[in-house]
């Protein structure tokens, strides 16, 4: 039972997306939020458009840069106070098949989705655990991290772990009133999948054009879907709803719903009969 | 439907307990047996006993360490032939609450367990769906990966990861005949006797001790695990457990996971 007025927010990936609308719901809340992602234009752009809202920071950082991530703390709390509502929102999407994975591959994409949310927990959770005042962590994984649905090895493997990760943490700082939620989203209108492009590495082979052709069609029927979903701004409240219920699991619809039971059915039919 | 017979086997975490448990069922199946694992002594020991059986490599390798793992594979295929067999076993045990944890810790742990996986199948899988002559891996984790509130965040986030690769992986590879396996040693020594539960119940909260699985009822017996483990090769059983121990959990987890969702939109 989180109380948001007057805390301070650090939200990953906040230019774009869903961290855009967890930031729009946020400032409304009466949070001071800031902002951190790798595309300065749009970090720009969400500046004014918050600042009448609400005080506001923003930093260019890759979450992969724990670093960079430590002076991206330190000049955002000296500015807004001490972060204690933390968003480890960043995330990629790449997909490429088991045997054409390269280590370039499975370091982007685990560096931004996993290792990005271990950064994230890492800078501040001492400062929120030493102050004493609780807070809330939420970490985006994917309904793909509860189930398997189709996106691919290096997605789905990043996602389960934050899922695992969030689960434990939530039990051991229970006791310092520090909520843990984790947000698995079904399909949400945003450009992800046209933003991970930009900076993923290629994969181990070249690719036939025939091949070429076959990754755009299922990229943009991806795409398609996402834009007929809901919006960012509807699961910037769901989010907010869950930080002050301290709910652990936030799903923004039913999609995974069957997926998860028929994974349970399959485990549970794989247990040895009692003797 | 892998036969193992003829097959080379690539096992980490091979020197001890249910490693080398596997190493012997292998050999015994008539594979061929390369065991890697950061204990030199047990190595040693390990190759003593199993040489006897079947043809079997030896490597101190630090599962963290890509370009030795690479150099190994060269060695083995030169030594016992191309691995079709990937029996992904090592794995560390934590105890260190979320509350102290460090990036050194994150990185040792999380680069190990989940990390070495990774590093196996990248070193040796491309390869395995090239040759086309299938195979099968093996993956195991302990009941974190089934139930992140049943154990520490190091481990529930690997095993988490471990569990996520292995499933995602399953289908895809289902096309070049190589089979995928998930070994759910829930209620292993290495996961009951160690004190990382211990300190996390301490930090304020009983939920982890209730959602612990009851010891199992018998002494775990390693040979039945290595059978099981034989008997998922060779039928291409995906989820392999020892013992019903995880039920409650997992089924306790789903309703919360169930309940958690919003109501249809009318």
């Amino acid at each position: 039972m989180t109380d948001i007025q007057g805390r301070t927010a650090f939200i990953t990936g906040g230019a774009n997306g869903i961290g855009l609308g967890i930031a729009r719901a946020f400032a409304r809340a009466g949070a001071r939020i800031a902002l951190a992602d790798r595309d300065g234009e749009a970090l720009a752009r969400a500046r004014s458009e918050l600042e009448t809202v609400t005080q506001i920071e923003t930093c260019e950082l890759d979450v992969r840069d724990r670093t960079a991530f430590a002076a991206a703390a330190e000049a955002v709390e000296r500015k807004l106070g001490p972060v204690s509502l933390l968003f480890n929102n960043a995330g990629v999407i790449v997909t490429e098949s088991p045997g054409k994975l390269n280590y370039s591959l499975w370091d982007f994409a685990l560096g931004i989705n996993l290792q990005g949310v271990i950064n994230g927990i890492q800078t501040f959770l001492p400062g929120m655990l030493a102050r004493g005042e609780g807070g809330h962590i939420v970490s985006t994984s994917s309904g793909a991290g509860l189930a398997p649905a189709g996106s691919g090895t290096l997605y789905t493997t990043a996602k389960f772990a934050v899922v695992g990760l969030s689960e434990s943490l939530r039990i051991e700082l229970a006791s310092s009133r520090i909520g843990v939620s984790v947000l698995c989203p079904g399909p949400v209108a945003t450009d992800i999948v046209h933003r991970s492009m930009e900076d993923a590495p290629s994969g181990a082979a070249e690719l036939s054009p025939q091949q070429e052709q076959r990754r755009w069609e299922l990229r943009e029927q991806i795409n398609r879907t996402l834009q007929r979903s809901i919006g960012p701004d509807a699961v910037g409240e769901m989010v907010r709803k869950a930080v002050e219920e301290n709910s652990l699991y936030i799903h923004t619809d039913r999609t995974m719903e069957s997926a998860i039971v028929a994974r349970t059915e399959a485990l549970l039919r794989s247990l040895p009969h009692p003797d | 439907m892998t036969d193992v017979s003829g097959r080379t086997a690539f096992i980490t975490g091979g020197a001890s307990d249910i490693g080398l448990t596997v190493a012997r069922t292998l050999a015994r199946a008539g594979a061929s047996i390369a065991l890697v694992d950061t204990d030199s002594e047990k190595l040693a020991l390990a190759k003593a006993g199993l040489g006897a059986i079947a043809p079997v490599a030896t490597f101190q390798l630090d599962l963290r360490d890509r370009e030795g793992m690479a150099a190994i594979a060269q060695k083995i295929e030169v030594a016992l032939g191309p691995v079709s067999l990937l029996f992904n076993m090592g794995s560390l045990v934590s105890d260190v609450r979320a509350v102290e944890l460090t990036y050194e810790h994150w990185d040792h742990l999380v680069g190990t367990n989940l990390g070495g996986v990774i590093n196996s199948i990248r070193t040796f899988l491309p390869a395995m769906v090239e040759r086309g002559h299938g195979g099968h891996i093996i993956n195991s984790i302990s009941r974190a990966g089934l139930a992140g509130a049943s154990c520490d965040v190091l481990r529930a986030t690997s095993d988490f990861g471990i569990v996520g690769l292995s499933e995602s992986m399953e289908p895809e590879l289902a096309r070049s005949e190589i089979g995928v396996s998930l070994l759910c040693r829930v209620c292993l020594p290495a996961d009951s006797a160690h004190p990382a539960d211990a300190t996390a119940f301490a930090a304020g909260s009983t939920r982890k001790a209730d959602m612990a699985p009851p010891p199992p009822p018998h002494p775990i017996d390693l040979n039945a695990i290595g059978e099981l483990v034989l008997r998922g090769v060779r039928r291409n059983s995906f989820y392999l457990h020892p013992d019903r121990s995880s039920e409650q959990m997992v089924s306790s987890r789903t309703d919360a996971l169930i309940a958690a969702m919003p109501e249809e939109l009318k």
